[in-house]
C-alpha cells in the first residue's frame, strides 16, 4: 500500500527512491513506501514531517561511508535521514 | 447569557496551550508572554518537561499558559510529541484539556504549519492562530496577506514577530474577547480528510505559493558546517572550547564559593562556641550548602553553551556529525555533549541529557555518565598515585604517574563503552533506528531566552537536587558525629561514631578487595562527594591538618600502612565509585523516581567491587 492517491499502471514499475537520488538534483515525491524498509511507522512519520506527495526534495549531502546519514531538503525544511528512511521515499522518474 | 459579557474571575482559571511545530519560535513567544512568571515541571512518568506560565491579557486578567513540546502532527512520533498530543486532545491525566489552543504557525514554513492546524481544527477546540516569524518570511520575499489568510482559515489570526511587542499586544487584547474562548471553530465534517490537501487548499485560497522560499544563508553555512572535514574540525574546536570552559573556566567561581564557605565557617566558629551546635552549623549545614552551590558554575557554563547551540540550530547538526561514532555503541550523536561534560562533573552532564529526545538513549547515557572520570576524582587519584606509583620516567617525556592517570581515564571510557554495548546486545537498540532529525534554519540566539533558560536550570538544580544533597550532608554529619566519643577514647572521634561502627562492619565486606577498616569508614562521609574521601581519611587517621595539607600529610601514612595491592585496588574502585549522592539525586530528578538511581548505584557498586577484587588479587600474586 502506498500513500499515492492515484494508483496507475506505473505501480508495476519500481519508482526510484530518494536513497538512489543524485546529490543537488531536485525531484518530486510520488509516494511513500509503507513496507519493505524494515521500519515500523516510518512512512507515517515521514509524511508528518513533510515528505508528502508532490513536495520537492533534494539530497544535499550524502555521507562518504555507506551506512551514514543523508542531509535532505524537503520543501524549505532540512532533515537528516538514515538511508533506509530515504529508501521509503519514492520519486517521480 | 450574552456572548459579550464575561466572568473575569473565571478567566483567571483559564488555560491556554501553545501548540506548534518544533523550531517555530513558540518558546520565544512563550517567554515574551510570560516573562519570568514560568515554571518547568516534569511530566509524570516520562522525561518530558512542560513549561507553565502566567500571562496578563490587555485588560490585566491572568491566564495560565502551557508551552507544549513542539510537534509535527497529532500522530505522536516521539515521547515529547506524545505529551503535546495528549494534552491537546484532553487525554492527559495530569493536565486538564486547555480552554483555548493558540496555534503558532511559522510563516516561513506555512505548508507544514497549516497541516498541523488542519488536524488541530478537527478537535473542535476554541482556537486562535498566531502567525510567527512574519518578518523572516517577508525577508525571504514571501508576501502573506494576513487578513485574507485569517478569512480563509475562519479563525482569529495575529501576525507576530517574537522579538517585537506589537503582535503580542494584539494577541493579549484578543484574549479579552469572550467569543474567542467559545468553540466557534467547527469541527471538520470529514474526520479523515487529508491534512496536507487541506493545507494546500488554504494556501491556494490565500494566494500563497506551495513552494516556499529556502533560507539560502543556512544552506550556505551548512556547506561548511556539515562538510566531512571542515564541519568535523569546527565541531572539534567547539567541543574543546566547551570542555575547556566547563573544566577550567568553572574553577575560579568554584574556588570563590569554597573560599566563601570557608570564610563563613571561620566567622561562625568565632561567634558560636565550639561544640555540637557549631559543628552542625559548620560541618553539617554550611558544608552542605557549599557542596550544593559548588556545582552551579559548571552547570551554568555548560548550559550556556547548550542553550546557545540549541537556539542557534547547531545542536542537531553536531549530533549528526557525531552520530556514527556514538552509533557504534548503540547511542545517537545527541549523547556526546552530556558525556563530554561528565568528565568535568556528572551532574551537569546528566542534566544535559534532556536534549536527547529518545528515551532509551537518554536512559543509557545517564547510566554511563558517572563512568566518565569527573574532576572530583582527581584529588583521590592524586593522593593514591602520589603514594603508590613511583615518580619514574618510562621514556622521553613519559612519567609513570601520568600514564597511570591516563590509564584510569581510559578504563572509565572503555567501561562505559562496554556497558553501552552490553545494554545494546541485551536489550537491543530499541526503536532508536529512526533518525529523521530536522536541521532547522540558523538563528541568532536571543540573550533573554538564554538567560531565562539558565535561570530555570539553576532553579531546577537548587530545588530538586540541592535539597537532597543538603539533607544527606546533614545526615552524614549526624552519622559521623554521634554518638560522641568519651574523653578517654584512644582512637579518632569518627571511629566511635555510627559512621565508624558501620564502616567497621562494612570492612568485612571490603576485606576481599583489600580495603582496611579505615578506608571503609572514610567511604561513608565520602558519599557526600568523591573528593571528600581524602579529608575523611585524614579524619580517620586523626590528622589535624585541613585543606590541601591533608593529602600531603596522608601520603607517607598510607604509603607505609597500606600494601601496593590495596592502593591499586582503591584507585580502580574510584574509576567506578558509585558513592556520589549528588549524581544519584540528579538522576532521580531527570528520570523521575528512585528506581533508576538505585539501579545505577547497584551496578556501579558491582562493577567497582569486581574490578577492585581483580586488581587486588592480580597485584597480590604479582608482588608475591
Amino acid at each position: 500500500m502506498t500513500y499515492n492517491e492515484n494508483h496507475s499502471h506505473l505501480d508495476a514499475m519500481p519508482h526510484p527512491t530518494l536513497n538512489d537520488s543524485q546529490p543537488h538534483v531536485w525531484r518530486r515525491i510520488v509516494s511513500l513506501k509503507t513496507d519493505g524498509s524494515g521500519l515500523a511507522d516510518a512512512a507515517q512519520r515521514l509524511a508528518d514531517l513533510g515528505f508528502v506527495p508532490h513536495e520537492r526534495v533534494c539530497v544535499l549531502r550524502r555521507s562518504w561511508w555507506k551506512a551514514g546519514a543523508l542531509v535532505v531538503q524537503v520543501g524549505n525544511a532540512t532533515f537528516a535521514l538514515r538511508h533506509n528512511e530515504a529508501a521509503c521515499i519514492e520519486l517521480a522518474p | 447569557m450574552s456572548t459579550q459579557t464575561i466572568d473575569l474571575s473565571a478567566l483567571a482559571q483559564r488555560r491556554v496551550a501553545l501548540v506548534g511545530n518544533p523550531n517555530c519560535g513558540k518558546s520565544s513567544l512563550f517567554n515574551r508572554l510570560t516573562g519570568s512568571q514560568q515554571k518547568v515541571a516534569n511530566y509524570a512518568g516520562v522525561t518530558v518537561e512542560l513549561k507553565r506560565g502566567l500571562m496578563k491579557t490587555a485588560q490585566g486578567t491572568s491566564v495560565t499558559v502551557l508551552d507544549l513540546p513542539g510537534t509535527y502532527s497529532l500522530n505522536p512520533g516521539a515521547e515529547d510529541e506524545a505529551v503535546a498530543c495528549q494534552v491537546v486532545r484532553g487525554q492527559s491525566l495530569q493536565e486538564p484539556a486547555p480552554d483555548l489552543v493558540v496555534a503558532v504557525l511559522d510563516a516561513t514554513r506555512l505548508r507544514r504549519s497549516l497541516r498541523l492546524l488542519a488536524s488541530l481544527r478537527r478537535l473542535g477546540l476554541p482556537m486562535v492562530v498566531v502567525l510567527n516569524r512574519i518578518d523572516s518570511a517577508r525577508a525571504h520575499g514571501l508576501q502573506v496577506d494576513v487578513p485574507r489568510l485569517a478569512q480563509v482559515l475562519g479563525l482569529p489570526l495575529v501576525a507576530t514577530v517574537a522579538v517585537q511587542a506589537q503582535g503580542l499586544d494584539t494577541l493579549k487584547a484578543l484574549l479579552d474577547q469572550a467569543q474567542v474562548w467559545q468553540a466557534s471553530a467547527q469541527p471538520m465534517g470529514t474526520a479523515e480528510r487529508n491534512d496536507d490537501a487541506q493545507a494546500q487548499q488554504w494556501m491556494s485560497e490565500a494566494g500563497l505559493e506551495s513552494d516556499e522560499p529556502i533560507d539560502v544563508w543556512s544552506m550556505q553555512l551548512d556547506r561548511v558546517l556539515l562538510h566531512p572535514v571542515g564541519g568535523s574540525l569546527t565541531l572539534l574546536v567547539l567541543l574543546f572550547l566547551i570542555f575547556q570552559a566547563v573544566f577550567a573556566g568553572a574553577q575560579a567561581p568554584m574556588d570563590l564559593i569554597k573560599e566563601g564557605v570557608l570564610w563563613l565557617s571561620e566567622l561562625l566558629a568565632q561567634q558560636v562556641p565550639a561544640g555540637l551546635l557549631s559543628s552542625l552549623l559548620i560541618d553539617g549545614i554550611l558544608a552542605g550548602v557549599g557542596s550544593v552551590l559548588v556545582f552551579l558554575p559548571q552547570i551554568l557554563i555548560l548550559f550556556f553553551f547548550i542553550l546557545v547551540l540549541e537556539e542557534s540550530g547547531y545542536l542537531p547538526r553536531a549530533a549528526l556529525l557525531l552520530d556514527r561514532m556514538m552509533g557504534s555503541i548503540g547511542l545517537s550523536g545527541r549523547s556526546f555533549i552530556p558525556l563530554l561534560s561528565s568528565f568535568a562533573c556528572a551532574i551537569p552532564g546528566i542534566m544535559a541529557t534532556r536534549t536527547i529526545a529518545n528515551r532509551r538513549d537518554r536512559w543509557v547515557t545517564i547510566m554511563i555518565a558517572p563512568l566518565m572520570t569527573c574532576s572530583a576524582r582527581l584529588p583521590v587519584y592524586a593522593l593514591l598515585i602520589g603514594a603508590f606509583i613511583p615518580a619514574v620516567s618510562v621514556g622521553p617525556g613519559l612519567q609513570l604517574q601520568g600514564l597511570v592517570l591516563l590509564g584510569l581515564y581510559l578504563l572509565g571510557i572503555l567501561s562505559a563503552i562496554a556497558v553501552a554495548t552490553v545494554i545494546k546486545l541485551w536489550r537491543g537498540s530499541g526503536p532508536a533506528a529512526q533518525l529523521m532529525m530536522e536541521l532547522p534554519d540558523y538563528h541568532w540566539p536571543r540573550p533573554s531566552d538564554v538567560a531565562l533558560g539558565l535561570w530555570q536550570r539553576a532553579d531546577i538544580f537548587l530545588r530538586s537536587v540541592g535539597g537532597i544533597i543538603l539533607a544527606l550532608t546533614v545526615v552524614l554529619w549526624l552519622l559521623s558525629s554521634f554518638p560522641v566519643a568519651p574523653l578517654g577514647f584512644s582512637g579518632s572521634p569518627i571511629e566511635y561514631s555510627l559512621a565508624g561502627r558501620i564502616g567497621k562492619l562494612l570492612a568485612v565486606l571490603f576485606e576481599p578487595i583489600g580495603f582496611n577498616w579505615q578506608i571503609a569508614v572514610a567511604l561513608i562521609p565520602g558519599l557526600a562527594a568523591r573528593e571528600v574521601a581524602v579529608s575523611a581519611l585524614g579524619t580517620v587517621y586523626a590528622l589535624s591538618h585541613t585543606g590541601d595539607a591533608v593529602g600531603a600529610a596522608l601520603t607517607p601514612i598510607i604509603a607505609s600502612e597500606w600494601s601496593l595491592a590495596t592502593g591499586l585496588s582503591l584507585l580502580v574502585w574510584y574509576v567506578f565509585a558509585p558513592q556520589c549522592m549528588a549524581t544519584l539525586a540528579a538522576v532521580r530528578r531527570e528520570l523521575g523516581g528512585w528506581r533508576a538511581p538505585a539501579l545505577m548505584a547497584v551496578y556501579l557498586f558491582g562493577m567497582a567491587y569486581a574490578a577492585s577484587w581483580a586488581t587486588y588479587r592480580i597485584a597480590l600474586n604479582w608482588s608475591a
